[in-house]
């Protein structure tokens, strides 16, 4: 099993004639055991929790002295956050499915506002960002009630965030963020929890460009590693074909 | 410009409904209005700023010596927070449009000392804008006619004296020209011709009568606002002005810059006249253009549409004087100081002079004292002194014109036609487009051997100022807010003051004249 697993390649054309000699066996079985195989539309509203790294989470300040207050080299404007997410598709192929996924996440800025305040600075900043993705699932594994699966999309992500500044009574949006050409791919696993509602867990690694932009230098490139856990429901096997 | 209701009369239909397309076309508080231009601004400070702009745009994290750009509007620059530091400014942005309709905008440079951060802005300039026909004695600018008769509604007539004026060949040679972006509408046009005697000097005032006067007395004391003495500046027409730039006082809840002039009161008179020879500045003409173009381009639509009602010339011309437009006179008297009629405006392209008849102070004292004031870098006043001499015996005769020279040249009929539309106020007008002239000619009478003789060119008519958008949209928010602020227009023109005082500045050290 878990030679399998080290060779992906291999190991989708052995799940699939695994899954292939699983539906030969069962040929003839009773209708319980055809419906270990998911079929038709799928629908997942998962927990997101997204971190965020590289270069684009840096805050302009790091490493650099100003007003006399030197600050850290690794002074973090963008942490980690977390939100939700929503899964719309359906299988295209005995191991492939697309589907179409939504997430909103807040990020992290309490550091910077911890920094800015311990330099005399009154603010509250925030930051959130909205996904959108098509993804190209393929399963790499199926030994009911597992499921193992690998995923690309591509997509925007949009981040956008501002500042409320109460030395002054301003407030302003961020203008360094906004909509970024974003490319996720990832994988995951499910366990089947009930008839055609899978508990899943996907990990995903994403980048986005242009990313983040400042007044100086050039753009630097959004990066995160998300993780999202929750119910996948298969319509057509949780009606009970 | 707010109208008050009151000034309103029972308007027609169409008119009622011109006005309300206008007020619904839109508000052009966002984008909606003509494309907004985009102002640089320099962070000159040490530290980096956040700049954010109404108009959109913000930009956060501006480096120092970092130059950003963002839409006109209100922008303000504040310290980046998490420096140690605070400051924050707030200027108002705006950009004006060129005759090839592009944008010319100023820029904005933010500093910083041990006070705080400033900014100082570099106002824009395009090329043209509205303003009052141009008068020219030959070939010589005299001045402008018809300052603030702005739209039909304020037609009027105007006075302007040609002391220059010498005949050629035995005729008189006077060109009136619209050469900024307006239309000039003159109704009628002639040319009063006044002999007196040697050493007598033949002014306006405020109603366009022409007066002689004569034996003008210089000033005595010069005092400023600040209390410092002025010195010898307005004893004499001779180049030297004084121009008020003090920002910091107000007079009748009006923020103005003053000056107090002393005379020896003329033995045995109960009157006198003050005669103010200056001019307005480029300074405050460009203020107001500036000013009224932040209103949106439905404005000046607005106000033709308004022209109809009666009330609209003298509701304009009470703006233009509580603007800042007219000098204020006052005269000194036991009781405090008792205002006189004011000097209207005359505008930057040449200096007049307008006489004031004030009725001197019963009390005895041995000196009069008359207060001028003006809104800070309004006027370049060039002398005020006082006429107090025996009634002049003067004769003026009235002069048609004779000829009429069109530039560009028209059709050879088209002299014909501008004489008898010029000939009398009659409703038939000779229009004047931007660039175009015409040059009128009148006969020189016979004259008495030793006697002198002054003209000056008597106009009716109007101007309207070229309106290059073809939308409609007015800033009705801004506009009820300056409407309902007081001194708008000054805080306006002491903004644009403060740009000015930086230019000077760097003119004066790199040794180079500007022109006001």
């Amino acid at each position: 099993m878990l030679t399998r697993l080290v060779l992906p390649l291999t190991t989708i054309a052995v799940d699939t004639r695994a899954a292939d000699s699983e539906q030969a066996s069962n040929e003839g079985a009773p209708a319980t055991a055809a419906a270990t195989e998911r079929t038709g539309w799928l629908i997942g509203g998962y927990f997101a929790a997204f971190v965020p790294f590289g270069a684009w989470t840096t805050h302009p300040y790091a490493g650099k002295t100003l007003g006399g207050i030197t600050y850290d080299e690794g002074l973090s404007y963008f942490g980690p956050g977390w939100g939700g997410s929503l899964e719309i598709g359906g299988k295209v192929a005995r191991s492939a499915a697309i589907t179409v996924d939504m997430e909103m996440t807040g990020l992290s800025t309490a550091e910077w506002d911890r920094a800015a305040q311990r330099a005399g600075s009154n603010i509250s900043s925030h930051v959130a960002q909205f996904g959108g993705h098509v993804f190209g699932v393929i399963r790499l594994f199926h030994q009911r009630p597992w499921w193992m699966e690998a995923r690309m999309g591509v997509g925007l992500l949009h981040v956008w965030g501002g500042e409320d500044n109460y030395d002054y009574a301003v407030s302003y949006d961020y203008s360094f963020l906004g909509a970024a050409f974003s490319l996720r791919g990832g994988v995951g696993g499910a366990y089947e929890v009930s008839r055609g509602v899978d508990l899943t867990l996907l990990l995903d690694v994403g980048t986005a460009v242009p990313g983040v932009h400042y007044s100086f230098g050039s753009a630097m490139p959004y990066f995160d590693v998300a993780a999202f856990i929750g119910p996948r429901v298969w319509l057509r096997d949780v009606g009970g074909k | 410009m707010i109208v008050s209701e009151a000034a309103f009369d029972a308007p027609s239909l169409s008119i009622f409904s011109a006005i309300l397309a206008l007020a619904c076309s839109g508000c052009c508080d966002s984008s909606s209005s003509d494309s907004k231009g985009s102002i640089p601004v320099t962070n000159s400070t040490e530290f980096f700023i956040h700049v954010v702009s109404s108009g959109g745009g913000t930009e956060e994290y501006v480096a120092p010596g970092a130059t950003v750009t963002v839409s006109e509007g209100e922008i303000t620059a504040l310290i980046s927070p998490g420096q140690g530091t605070k400051g924050i400014v707030q200027e108002s942005t705006s950009c004006c449009t060129n005759d090839d309709n592009s944008k010319s905008c100023g820029t904005m440079t933010v500093t910083s000392d041990a006070s705080g951060v400033s900014a100082q802005l570099e106002q824009p300039t395009c090329t043209g804008g509205g303003s009052c026909p141009y008068v020219y004695a030959g070939e010589v600018l005299a001045g402008e006619s018809l300052v603030g008769a702005l739209n039909r509604g304020a037609a009027r007539e105007d006075v302007i004296v040609l002391p220059s004026l010498q005949p050629v060949d035995g005729s008189y040679r006077v060109r009136i020209a619209a050469e900024l972006k307006e239309t000039e509408y003159i109704d009628a046009a002639w040319l009063e011709v006044v002999d007196h005697p040697s050493g007598v000097r033949i002014v306006k005032d405020r109603e366009g009568v022409v007066r002689a006067a004569s034996e003008p007395g210089t000033p005595g004391r010069v005092t400023l606002a600040s209390g410092e003495t002025l010195g010898q500046v307005l004893d004499a027409d001779d180049g030297v002005y004084w121009e008020g730039r003090g920002r910091d006082r107000m007079l009748d809840r009006k923020i103005r810059d003053w000056v107090d002039i002393t005379f020896a009161r003329p033995e045995g008179k109960s009157q006198a006249t003050l005669l103010v020879h200056g001019r307005n500045t480029a300074l405050v003409q460009d203020a107001y253009h500036e000013y009224m173009a932040a209103f949106g381009p439905g404005l000046p639509k607005l106000m033709r549409a308004m022209t109809r009602f009666s009330k609209y010339g003298p509701a304009l011309q009470g703006y233009l004087r509580d603007a800042g437009f007219s000098l204020d006179v006052s005269l000194k008297r036991p009781e405090g100081w008792t205002a006189v009629e004011p000097v209207g405006p005359v505008g930057p392209a040449g200096e007049q002079t307008i006489a004031v008849p004030i009725d001197l102070p019963s009390d005895g004292s041995a000196n009069i004292t008359v207060r001028v004031a003006m809104l800070p870098g309004a006027w370049l006043l060039d002398s005020v002194v006082m006429s107090s001499g025996a009634p002049i015996p003067a004769s003026s005769k009235r002069l048609d014109a004779v000829g009429s020279v069109r530039r560009p040249s028209g059709p050879a009929s088209a002299e014909s036609v501008d004489l008898a539309a010029i000939a009398h106020r009659d409703g038939s007008q000779v229009q004047l487009n931007t660039g175009s002239s015409i040059e009128l000619r009148f006969v020189d009478p016979p004259r008495d051997p030793g006697i002198e003789r002054t003209a000056a060119l008597h106009l009716f008519g109007y101007y309207e100022e070229n309106d290059r958008s073809p939308k409609r949209c007015i800033k009705w928010r801004a506009l009820l807010r300056e409407s309902l602020s007081d001194n708008s227009f000054a805080h306006h023109v002491l903004k644009r003051l403060a740009s000015q005082d930086v230019v000077d500045r760097y003119a004066d050290e790199a040794n180079v004249r500007r022109p006001r």
